[in-house]
């Protein structure tokens, strides 16, 4: 199974008791999923510790421990392998979200079947016009018989 | 104690015995290391005030700026 996280999917293991770390932990044990995402993901995730600084009152060294083990599991694309399906991403996809499609639309021509995991119900509806799978984690958690 | 008992393939046995290694030591100490590092984690997570309205704001933040460098790449090519 491939899956795309967005940025809310990744963040959201950061929330105490919340169920994206158990996913992600999961994973680690299990190794079923193969998590995949544009590579700047990481780099703007880490643009933005300062927000999850405030917001989680976590320490800078705990986010980035955390964050770490988490991207540990995701193989993160470079955009010239997907670059060619940027434009055609950006004119379905809700106007922040064609990174993701994009990374979707390369994979399938990849003959790879990926899914991208978000809680975005705008993001998730536009995924048919594009004929790519969503699923928001929930689903997901309990798919795996994790809830 | 308690014994574990794992399959793995007649090719990986092959390898593992070629070298002079005490697996029952690297596997329990590979378990211990994995199950400690999540129980770490598990307690800085626990530690977080980030609630799910929070997680969103900052996955809308990050995904405009994501959004933003591949639109500059789109432009630079």
């Amino acid at each position: 199974m491939i899956i795309i996280p967005d940025a809310n999917s990744v963040i959201s293991a950061l929330i105490k008791k919340g169920r994206a770390l158990d996913l992600f932990e999961w994973n680690d044990f299990n190794k079923e999923i193969k998590f995949v995402a544009p590579e700047n993901l990481s780099l703007e995730i880490r643009r933005n510790i300062s927000s999850i600084l405030k917001k989680s009152a976590l320490s800078e060294l705990e986010i980035t421990e955390l964050l770490d083990k988490i991207e540990s599991g995701i193989e993160f694309i470079p955009a010239s392998k997907f670059e060619k399906f940027l434009p055609q991403a950006l004119k379905v996809s809700p106007p922040n979200d064609f990174p993701y499609i994009a990374l979707a639309l390369f994979l399938k021509t990849e003959g790879k079947e990926p899914t991208i995991l978000s809680n975005d119900k705008d993001l998730l509806k536009s995924l048919s016009k594009v004929n790519v799978k969503g699923i928001s984690l929930h689903k997901l958690l309990s798919e795996l018989s994790l809830l | 104690m308690t014994e574990l008992r794992i399959d793995i393939s007649d090719d990986l046995k092959r390898k593992m015995l070629e070298l002079s290694v005490n697996w029952d030591s690297v596997i329990a100490a590979f378990i211990a290391d994995k199950v400690s590092e999540w129980a770490r984690l598990r307690s800085i997570a626990l530690k977080s005030k980030l609630t799910e309205e929070g997680a969103l704001e900052i996955g809308r933040k990050i995904n405009e700026g994501l959004s933003q460098k591949y639109k500059k790449f789109i432009l630079s090519k």
